[in-house]
């Protein structure tokens, strides 16, 4: 047999060419995808980056081998010193309250040795100065081969959703709270209310009884006229008292009604008055009234009234003998003041500032006003402000007298005007 | 039922209906007092007092509202039923714009008062009233 004849000059340039262009081939294919590698990894690092959430890799046995700056914000440690940490360690710091979590009850390392995912760990993690932040944390092993490789654990600071979340625990059990306190308000009503209306009941036969009794006073011994007087007056007190506790509790109930027609101020201010003058001349008090002849107001007369009897009553039981009440009734534009004035005890600041609320004692110096109910300036302010008014008190202090005034609108005595055709459109 | 001048002496007849007896006591010893001519029945309950209606002609029904059994509503229309032009005036410790409008529709109600009510208005209503039932009788 003869050898082959070896390859021609030109058959081995051809073969030399095609080697070289496969070379240059794969040349540029490394080149690409080394470029593509490349870009990948600035990708990755770019979303890592940007992560909200704390990321940090781990190999197989929890050694962290990658952390980013999100990580690094939420743990308070630098990433060269967590780059020589264990994932456990690196999270777990210990806590100021020594509520230790040890690699024997560590989650983290459990799912670790038994490669398993762990996701929505609720937990404080203490960061390195010393700062608890509630975080959510999610473990997922990265599996190759069926086997994994690392883990990555993502850390979530909840810290914001947690705030809500105790706001809104906070604000349940304060309407919770707001709730059981309307409730006990309204039983506490009721109570007042339904003790106030059976009070009425037994107040009947006293009070017939007493008139029988003040019939036959003629023939009684003065020392048993005086006990009847007593009785009579302390009957007078204990049905007011009742009274003004229905009257306060219908008030705050929103249930005091007013029924307002076309008025004149100037005489239910004018009726009152006379018909306390017979009362200020036994105490030798000056009664000086002021009244603007005509003030046409939109109000409920007898209401009015009982506000002007409350105002001129607590006045002259604070004006010693001898002393002034002025009243005062006047009408501006829009609106109708009436003031009572008294050269009486006077008032403190404090005194003034609770004055109008219910059942409020003011000081020692104001003894008539103890002995009152402590609910008629209450009622009284209750009244004016459902005419739309309000009420006020000023005294320069004690024993320097008290001016009580209030103030309501004036009565439009045109007819309402047609609203414009724009606006009724 | 109506009554007949000829039939009935000339006095006035009350019957009061409350289950607080304490009120019955006094309003008696009031009326016995001021108006000495008139005759007054007391009862405890609403069926006390349709008793006592079916047996005696009475000129002035008062009538408290809340009572155990019958409340003062209901024995007015049942005492109106068979007294259909009885004076009636309903006493409560409990008044309220409804009470008050039913008690005049459905009840025949001409005066709802307030208690504690001022012994010498209620005595010169009571006189009041039935004077001039008496008169209607008589025309």
């Amino acid at each position: 047999m003869s050898e082959p004849a070896p390859p021609s000059p030109e058959v081995l340039q051809r073969k030399l060419e095609r080697e070289r262009r496969a070379r240059l081939e794969a040349e540029t294919i490394a080149e690409k995808t080394t470029l593509e590698l490349y870009k990948l990894a600035e990708a990755r690092d770019a979303i890592l980056r940007s992560a909200g959430d704390g990321i940090l890799a781990c190999d197989a046995a929890g050694k962290i081998t990658m952390v980013n700056p999100a990580g690094i914000s939420l743990l308070g440690r630098p990433d060269e010193d967590l780059l020589s940490e264990t994932l456990h360690f690196a999270v777990h710091r210990p806590r100021p309250d020594a509520s230790e979590c040890t690699p024997y009850s560590c989650r983290l390392l459990r799912a670790l040795r038994d490669s398993k995912t762990l996701t929505d760990v609720e937990e404080t993690v203490w960061r390195y100065d010393g700062r608890p932040v509630p975080t959510n944390m999610t473990l997922t092993a990265v599996m190759q081969s069926d086997q994994p490789s690392g883990f990555v654990l993502t850390i979530r600071d909840v810290s914001a959703r947690k705030q809500a979340e105790e706001a809104r625990v906070k604000m349940m059990s304060q309407l919770e709270e707001l709730k059981r306190l309307q409730e006990l308000d309204g039983l506490k009503t009721n109570f007042i209310n339904m003790a106030a209306h059976e009070l009425r009941t037994p107040l009947t036969p006293i009070r017939t009884e007493l008139f029988i009794l003040r019939q036959s006073a003629g023939e009684m011994p003065a020392d048993q006229r005086k006990s009847v007087d007593i009785l009579a007056r302390n009957f007078d007190r204990l049905a007011r008292l009742v009274e003004d506790v229905l009257e306060g509790s219908r008030l705050q109930a929103g249930r005091l009604g007013v029924q307002k027609s076309a008025m004149d101020l100037t005489a239910t201010v004018t009726d009152v008055v006379d018909s306390y003058k017979s009362v200020a001349a036994e105490r030798a008090i000056t009664l000086d009234a002021r009244i603007d002849p005509s003030i046409p107001i939109m109000g409920d007369a007898a209401r009015l009234a009982q506000v002007m009897v409350n105002l001129i009553s607590n006045a002259s039981k604070f004006t010693p003998e001898g002393g002034t009440i002025a009243i005062g009734a006047k009408r501006s534009s829009d609106l109708a003041t009436v003031t009572v004035k008294d050269t009486g005890v006077g008032l403190t600041r404090e005194d003034m500032a609770k004055l109008f609320r219910p059942f409020s004692q003011v000081g020692d110096h104001s003894k008539a006003l103890v002995e009152g109910t402590g609910l008629g300036l209450f009622i009284c302010k209750g009244i004016i402000e459902l005419h739309g008014g309000r009420i006020w008190v000023d005294s320069p202090g004690p024993g320097k007298g008290t001016t009580f005034s209030f103030a309501i609108p004036v009565a439009s005595l045109t007819a309402p005007k047609m609203a414009a055709p724009e606006a009724r459109k | 039922m109506t009554t007949s001048p000829t039939r009935y002496p000339q006095a006035a007849t009350i019957l009061m209906v409350d289950d607080d007896p304490d009120i019955l006591l006094s309003i008696g010893r009031l009326v016995e007092r001021n108006i000495p001519d008139a005759r007054f029945f007391a009862a405890a309950s609403g069926a006390e007092g349709l008793k006592i209606l079916s047996e005696e002609r009475i000129d002035v029904l008062v009538s408290d509202f809340r009572m155990p059994g019958l409340d003062g509503l209901q024995f007015l229309q049942a005492a109106r039923k068979t007294h259909p032009y009885l004076v009636c005036v309903m006493i409560t410790a409990y008044p309220n714009p409804q009470l008050a409008v039913d008690a005049v529709r459905l009840g025949g109600v001409i005066f709802l008062i307030t208690k504690p009510f001022d012994p010498g208005y209620f005595v010169s209503l009571l006189k009041t009233l039935a004077e001039a039932h008496l008169s209607e009788q008589r025309i």
